[in-house]
């Protein structure tokens, strides 16, 4: 079975300029390595994690840049979000880039403290999620809003590109009732307790035969010349989540890195170990449609970033059965 | 900034057809409208296509647009405020000014057409009292106000873009109490003296509290020789204003006569020139923006006229363009 490679950005980085140039010139490496799409995170306000509230505007300037590489959003944090302007944004992004938008949707679980400011409440946001998410569908299929009014410009075609990012079964299930794709795999997500299980019951729910189930499986990939080296690059950043790993449970105490590593599921090392760790990940190969890297850490450089895009789509992805377009 | 004034285009991204094409064509007449000289260009947002206006979102446009230029000024003219959630405008604002190195121009409207505000669920009565609400807080963002109870602001911070926000408005002292640019657009149940007034109405409430001159963007549309399909897509105009009670009354039957009332200047150079000599006098802050297209104006039909307003009608009115780059 093959897949498509895409990569995934969180678009960190200290000055926010430099960041969305540093992450247009990444996808225009991606192309031009072969990657079939590049997908941005979408973090608001100042005490997140990534530089990006926007990813729509960003990829309309990416789509100016490049010709074939899809452009996705992993994710949307859809509970925030007016399903029409979204309709709409991602409607005018998809003309512009001649079809190549990936429209990722999450319910905003990771960002519970920015909820206030959006006038929400993160205790109904999986409500507010289905609520927005159906709308948002019924919008794109080109169904009335009011007698007359219907989104435009129109843009069918990307119905079928909405992928749901969910942490229970319940979501998966969900996912493939709606008919769209799911993508698994926050670092925190166990890939065979967690993440396997989701698959299933989303494969097992699904039940269209106009169009297939997919599933896109966001992985941590650090490639480097050798194991020590990939460590060395890592262990900054790795350290930065260990508050947060015992905030969720995930450890009791600061064990070593290569715990953290583990645990975090990072694949990392010389390209034939990456190869082998990636090859043994139960929820990755027997189920992705898409494959979706990623390659930067908080302190990565934007050398680090391009080299290691560049091993994973020389080396890596062709080893596990990826055919560059 | 050019002297005499700057000198813009407004682009409604009319099309007959939701035909994609008309997006690569409004990027062609940015990259054109660079070359010429023109100081801005501005983009209407129109939802559900009203008035054939394909285009509603702007600022995933220009985003585009900034790849493609370097130094015009990057306006919407405008975005209806009440419509949109602030706190996501003020993301997406800052997001594209530092994409295309702080050339934003942000212009905001309260919006008038009914049917749209059905659709977004939104009061088209409490439009006005939405606009100042949502104002407020695309300001606060703007401003690095805390956003959260744990103090969280708006990321990216932007860096001088409250300063580029002008108001589509009759209720010109606000504008400028809040320090904003004004976009003044010909007013058929007006006279065209009421335009000047306004305009000293605005310049005498100014303050400058926040250390910028009084601007005024005064838009209008140039059209030098109306052809028979220009006449059908003004007529369409009209019919649709009037059907939604934007437009009151009937428009004198004489299309010469119609034309002078909705503010469209049209006809040889020189009676251009001369009925744009009659409004508000342009200051070196002020904007003239003028629009090129009705529904069916193929791309090369508004070039020309770009061409021939930076030949003929700017220089006239003492435009020069700033030193352009080859």
């Amino acid at each position: 079975m093959t897949f498509k490679l895409g990569f995934l950005s969180h678009a960190f980085g200290d000055d926010p300029q430099q960041v969305y140039r540093d992450l247009i010139e990444q996808f225009e490496v991606a192309e031009a390595l072969g990657f079939d799409g590049g997908w941005i995170a979408q973090h608001h306000l100042s005490n997140g994690f990534g530089r990006l509230p926007s990813p729509l505007v960003l990829l309309a300037a990416v789509a100016e840049r490049t010709r074939h590489i899809e452009l996705g959003t992993g994710v949307i944090v859809l509970p925030f979000e007016d399903p029409i302007r979204l309709a709409e944004d991602a409607s005018v992004l998809d003309a512009l880039s001649s079809g190549r938008v990936q429209l990722g949707l999450g319910s905003g679980g990771a960002n519970l403290d920015n909820f206030s400011a959006f006038d929400r409440d993160p205790s109904r946001r999986q409500a507010d999620f289905a609520e927005r998410q159906q709308r948002l569908q019924r919008l794109l299929e080109g169904k009335p809003l009011t007698a007359e009014l219907t989104l435009q410009p129109p843009a069918i075609a990307l119905g079928e590109r909405l992928w749901h990012s969910h942490g229970s079964t319940d979501g998966a299930v969900y996912t493939a009732r709606q008919g769209n794709g799911l993508l698994l795999g926050t670092a925190t997500h166990d890939p065979l307790t967690v993440q396997k299980p989701l698959a299933d019951a989303y494969l097992q729910a699904w039940s269209r035969t106009d169009r297939a189930p997919r599933i896109g499986v966001v992985r941590a990939i650090f490639p480097a010349i050798d194991r020590a080296s990939a460590q060395a690059e890592l262990s900054v950043d790795i350290e930065r989540h260990i508050p947060r790993l015992r905030r969720e449970g995930l450890i009791d105490e600061a064990l070593d890195l290569q715990e953290h590593l583990r645990l975090m599921n990072v694949h990392h090392g010389h390209p034939d170990e990456v190869i082998e760790s990636l090859q043994q990940d139960p929820s990755l190969l027997p189920y992705a449609d898409y494959m979706i890297a990623v390659v930067q850490a908080e302190s990565s450089t934007q050398a680090q970033i391009l080299k290691r895009l560049e091993i994973l789509a020389q080396d890596i992805a062709p080893a596990l059965g990826w055919k560059k377009p | 900034m050019s002297a005499g004034f700057s000198l813009g285009f407004l682009s409604r991204v009319y099309s007959p057809s939701a035909d994609p094409k008309v997006y690569r064509d409004t990027l062609e007449l940015f990259k054109v409208a660079e070359a010429l000289g023109f100081d801005s260009g501005w983009l209407a947002q129109h939802h559900f296509a009203s008035e054939k206006g394909r285009l509603p979102s702007p600022l995933v446009v220009l985003a585009a647009v900034a790849q493609h230029t370097r130094h015009i000024s990057l306006g919407t003219g405008i975005i209806v405020l009440p419509q949109e959630a602030p706190l996501r405008l003020a993301e997406d604002a800052a997001v594209l000014d530092l994409l295309c190195n702080g050339r934003l121009e942000l212009g905001l409207g309260a919006g008038f057409d009914p049917e749209t505000f059905v659709a977004f669920g939104r009061e088209h009565e409490t439009r006005h009292r939405d606009y100042e609400q949502h104002l407020q807080q695309l300001l606060n963002a703007f401003g690095n106000a805390p956003l959260t109870d744990s103090g969280s602001r708006l990321l990216p911070r932007t860096s001088g873009l409250s300063q580029r926000v002008w108001e589509a408005t009759s209720r010109v002292e606000l504008v400028a109490e809040r320090g904003h640019g004004l976009i003044m657009a010909p007013d058929p149940h007006l006279p065209a003296e009421a335009g000047i007034e306004r305009v000293n109405r605005y310049r005498n409430a100014w303050t400058g509290d926040n250390g910028t001159p009084a601007r005024v963007a005064r838009v209008q549309a140039l059209l030098p020789a109306p052809d028979d399909a220009t006449r059908r897509d003004i007529q369409a105009y009209v019919q649709r204003q009037q059907s939604i009670g934007v437009l009151k009354g009937t428009l004198d039957a004489d299309f010469d006569t119609a034309l002078k009332r909705l503010g469209v200047l049209h006809g040889p150079v020189e009676q251009i020139i001369e009925q744009l000599q009659q409004g508000p006098p342009l200051t070196a802050h002020d904007q003239l923006i003028l629009q090129v297209q009705t529904t069916s104006t193929p791309l090369r039909e508004a070039i020309r006229t770009l061409e021939i307003i930076r030949e003929h009608i700017a220089p006239a009115l003492g435009w020069q363009p700033t030193g352009v780059p080859s």
